[in-house]
């Protein structure tokens, strides 16, 4: 299993219409262990409904996915996260109501043979408790552990909404904008967070943003959506080159 | 043979007026439902208050017209108040705003209680009162009655939400409201219109039924109750939906009620379970 | 904490254990010493009716505030565990296995109502409910040869009830709770820290309360051993219900503090997200339907000892609005809550209605709805949340008067 570009997802002829509106168009991609691959588009191009077919929240109405060779059209959500697969979203939704650390724990709990425990208190499973914070100390929200998830700016939300993504210990990351709402000011670090997690080797990403400049350094390559299609996919340099993304998008915006 | 067809004529009559009696009350809540989240356990009050208050205004006014009027406007003005003044703070909160609806229909069970006392009110408005014969057929007028004023209700209703400007925002809100607000549109202010005008649908109903069904305290929780098993067979938010919900809930109820007396109470709660096993959105296939 | 997850016992952790919960050993043993203390009969039901109602609410809770399900359907389970206690018990079956049966009648009831979850989401849910409680009520009221029909049926006193034996039980646990309280405060008293108001206040407190008991004990004591079968069955029903309702409370608060308590609560706070997680949400929220439902059977059984007879009332949707009330009283979502709220209520319904008698509903649905508006989070959600706040201005007038403490505060300058 260990081949150089051995596929880690793969969708094919992937299709979704919702009543007359097709949301994503006969998209065949393939995404090798390891890279970081980024996926842009206009607004309403389909790129969300895009993770959420690959999450199996939606249902395809043709085409098949693929992941790690395996055919996941079967597969309910909890199944495909056990599978490998974390994603973090484009509005936040993380614990608003429970503190930091707990938002965390809870999640890298799941992978942890103790989900049907009723009787032990759940502070003696401490590893539980030190993964997270491992895990938010490599985010940067070390230290405020103990804040309630609502009262965190913007910008550590999203480092939270990573956190949770990466405490369920992934092979592959889907992250829907995870600059969506950071200022100015914090982008840097969330960049950052991704590179780490990228250096780590273990982690195959696929990011949808909307801010090229952030794809455009991140990233090792990039496909473009348009109106449900694949309009094109190569290496940053390629797609900048590309006229018909340029017209499509970096010239509109 | 003769006794039996008799038997099915009329069971075809009353489930239809009763349907009718049902989409009242369900059209509201569900798209109350639909459009603002909000699972209204005070739509059953307003059915028990419109009855109250239309067999009041006739006993003292003797117009039916009147009492439908009144108790439509009651209905409205209510629902207006109610909503602006104790739903808005919570909107968005499911759960409380449950709990409050379900206060009101508690408080109100408990006020019509004391001022009306426990035993039902009727009433009879002269002219669709009584029956006809019909090809040897005994029909009851009032049963005919609901009928059409029920079909005429819903074609209303319909231009109203296919035509109008508020209609449309309506049906596209009890089918996706985040998209409603990302429109623009004041969506607190099409809450509580829509808290209202369902609010008047359910008081007219009432009105409507009491010469059949009378006014009496238990109105509020049965009927709301009927109402949740069509609006779980319509689909929630879904208006076609509570329309042949209601018909079909009626007629199965009337003529198990006719036919197998015993299995009446059980047979609501089969064509829910069925329902939710076939086609889990209702029949219009909608979550809301 | 000791190590290898198992907290290593010893008498000194104990007691340290009991100093932290003063005020919980206080009501506690108060509650024990409840029937002895009272000159009336009357208030030992009252509150054995508490006790029971805040064990259904307790189960309500579970399902509401912890795992986040809206169900109309709980008296179901307060019903059916209710009958199926008492019919066993009518054809002589001992009293544990009668019990096991009414939590096995929790687990499939909860089993049953689990599976409409499937298809059924939120609303939905709850309107199925309904129905579906609605549907259990007539079926019981119409079968006249199982259940009695409408009359119902009457419940034999088990046993142990009717034995002077477990009134001795109860009492040598106020004994030994009386005996830990003393400990406890001579070891407070003796500690280096000093005395300062809160504690005198408490001492003093503790004291009346002691010689309350040194004075009626002996009185009550006597007519109660040698007493009447009814005094003696009434007292030993509150002891079976304050022992049921304080054990199970504490398993459900350990429960809710294991891990399957905390991802119950993340359910409640963000299930979609629970799902992308890696958790099959609807395994957990049937153990949740599951737990609930054996609580909630078990209020039902305890209900029908207290009354001798089971009826479809038991079955009505009252008890589930109740519960509703006193957990949104009380507080959703806070264990406590269910129980303040259960206590509150009926006690309020009791002395109100004598005054106002039929308007008492009415009052109720007004009280309810300016809760729900004013106190969203109930009396101990809103004590939770603001509590902090409240505390520390309390504790900062306390400091700032007491006459104990001014040798501290000197010390501090």
């Amino acid at each position: 299993m260990k081949q150089v570009n051995f596929i880690m997802l793969e969708t094919r002829n992937l299709t979704k219409k919702f009543g007359g509106l097709v949301a994503v168009n006969n998209v065949s991609v393939s995404l090798e262990r390891g890279i970081c691959k980024g996926l842009i588009g206009p607004n309403g191009s389909g790129k969300t409904t895009f993770f959420n077919l690959i999450c199996r929240v939606v249902k395809p109405t043709v085409g098949k996915i693929f992941f790690k060779g395996k055919d996941i059209m079967k597969f309910t959500p909890h199944e495909i996260s056990r599978i490998g697969v974390g994603r973090s979203y484009q509005v936040t939704n993380v614990f608003f109501r429970l503190p930091v650390l707990e938002n965390v724990r809870i999640a890298v709990q799941s992978r942890r043979n103790i989900n049907y425990n009723f009787y032990s208190n759940v502070e003696e499973f401490k590893e539980c408790k030190e993964k997270a914070l491992e895990i938010l100390a490599m985010v940067g929200l070390g230290g405020r552990e103990n804040f309630v998830a609502s009262a965190l700016t913007p910008g550590d939300v999203r480092k939270l909404e990573l956190a949770i993504a990466l405490a369920t210990e992934p092979e592959l990351l889907l992250l829907d904008e995870p600059t969506a709402g950071v200022s100015i000011e914090e982008v840097p670090s969330v960049i950052d967070i991704i590179k780490k997690m990228k250096h780590t080797g273990r982690l195959t990403i696929l990011l949808i943003e909307h801010k090229i400049d952030v794809v455009m350094d991140v990233c090792d390559s990039i496909f473009v959506m348009h109106k449900g299609s694949v309009i094109a996919d190569g290496t940053p340099q390629e797609i900048a080159n590309n006229e018909l993304v340029q017209t499509v998008y970096l010239g509109g915006a | 043979m003769d006794a039996i067809f008799t038997l099915i004529i009329t069971s075809i009559i009353d489930g239809l007026a009763f349907a009718m009696l049902l989409f009242l009350i369900a059209c509201g809540l569900s798209i109350i439902f639909g459009l603002m989240g909000v699972l209204n356990f005070g739509h059953g009050a307003f059915f028990m208050l419109g009855a109250y208050v239309a067999a009041t205004l006739f006993e003292y006014c003797q117009n039916f017209a009147i009492a439908l009027i009144g108790a439509g406007l009651f209905g409205m003005l209510l629902g207006l108040i109610l909503e602006y003044s104790t739903l808005r703070p919570v909107h968005g909160k499911h759960l409380p705003q449950l709990l409050l609806t379900l206060g009101y229909l508690v408080v109100s069970t408990q006020a019509v209680l004391l001022i009306w006392g426990a035993v039902p009110k009727l009433f009879y408005p002269p002219g669709i009162t009584g029956s006809v014969t019909l090809f040897g057929l005994r029909i009851l007028l009032y049963r005919v009655f609901l009928i059409f004023f029920g079909i005429a209700t819903a074609i209303v209703i319909y231009v109203i939400l296919t035509r109008t400007r508020i209609g449309i925002v309506i049906r596209a809100g009890a089918e996706d409201s985040e998209m409603v607000e990302a429109l623009g549109i004041n969506v607190k202010r099409v809450f509580t219109l829509t808290f209202g005008l369902g609010s008047a649908l359910a008081a007219i109903g009432g009105a409507v039924g009491v010469p059949w069904l009378g006014a009496n305290p238990a109105l509020g929780t049965n009927y709301l109750f009927m109402g949740f098993v069509v609006t779980v067979v319509g689909g929630m938010g879904s208006f076609k939906g509570s329309f042949f919900g209601s018909i079909l809930v009626g007629i199965l109820h009337t003529f198990t009620a006719y036919f197998l007396p015993q299995v009446t109470f059980l047979i609501d709660f089969i064509v829910m379970a069925v329902v939710l096993l076939v086609r889990p959105g209702g029949l219009s296939g909608k979550w809301g | 904490m000791g190590m290898n997850g198992m907290a290593k016992f010893s008498p000194r952790l104990f007691l340290d254990f009991l100093s932290t919960r003063k005020i919980s050993l206080t009501i506690l043993t108060i509650l024990f010493f409840f029937p002895l203390l009272t000159p009336s009969r009357y208030h030992v039901t009252v509150l054995t009716e508490i006790f029971v109602l805040a064990l259904f609410a307790i189960s309500y809770d579970l399902l509401l505030g912890y795992t986040g399900i809206v169900s109309f359907g709980h008296s179901a389970f307060f019903g059916i565990g209710a009958y199926v206690f008492s019919i066993l018990l009518r054809n002589q079956t001992p009293f544990p296995v009668a019990i096991l049966a009414t939590i096995f009648s929790g687990v499939l009831l909860g089993l049953a109502m689990g599976t409409f979850l499937t298809r059924a989401k939120g609303m939905t849910f709850a309107m199925v409910t309904i129905s579906f409680a609605e549907i259990v009520r007539l079926l019981f009221e119409r079968s006249r040869e199982l259940t009695g029909g409408e009359t119902g049926l009457f419940v034999p006193r088990p046993l142990f009830i009717k034995s002077i034996w477990f009134t001795y039980f109860g009492l040598v646990i106020c004994a030994l709770l009386i005996v830990l309280l003393c400990v406890v405060i001579v070891r407070e008293s003796t500690r280096k820290d000093g005395i300062n108001r809160v504690k005198a206040s408490y001492f003093i407190f503790l004291g009346v309360f002691l010689a309350l008991l040194i004075y009626m004990v002996p009185q009550k004591l006597s007519p109660l051993l040698e007493g009447s079968y009814i005094i003696v069955s009434t007292t030993n029903v509150y002891f079976l219900a304050l022992m049921s309702f304080i054990t199970l409370y504490f398993i459900a608060k350990r429960i809710l503090n294991s891990p399957i308590g905390r991802i119950l609560v993340a359910i409640r706070e963000n299930e979609d997200r629970m799902e992308m997680l890696g958790y099959n949400v609807f395994k957990y929220k049937l153990v949740s339907m599951i737990l609930s439902g054996i609580y909630a059977s078990i209020a039902g059984a305890l209900y029908a000892i207290f009354l001798l007879i089971v009826t479809p009332t038991f079955l009505e949707a009252t008890f589930t609005i109740n519960a509703l009330v006193h957990c949104v009283m009380g507080g959703v979502g806070t264990l406590i809550g269910p129980v303040i709220g259960a206590g509150i209520m009926t006690i309020f319904q009791r002395i109100v209605s004598s005054y106002i008698g039929r308007l008492w509903m009415l009052v109720l649905g007004i009280m309810y709805i300016v809760i729900v508006l004013l106190l969203p989070y109930g009396i101990v959600g809103t004590w939770k949340l603001k509590g902090a706040s409240v505390k520390k201005t309390i504790r900062r007038l306390i400091r700032s008067k007491t006459m104990f403490s001014r040798h501290k505060q000197t010390q501090k300058d």
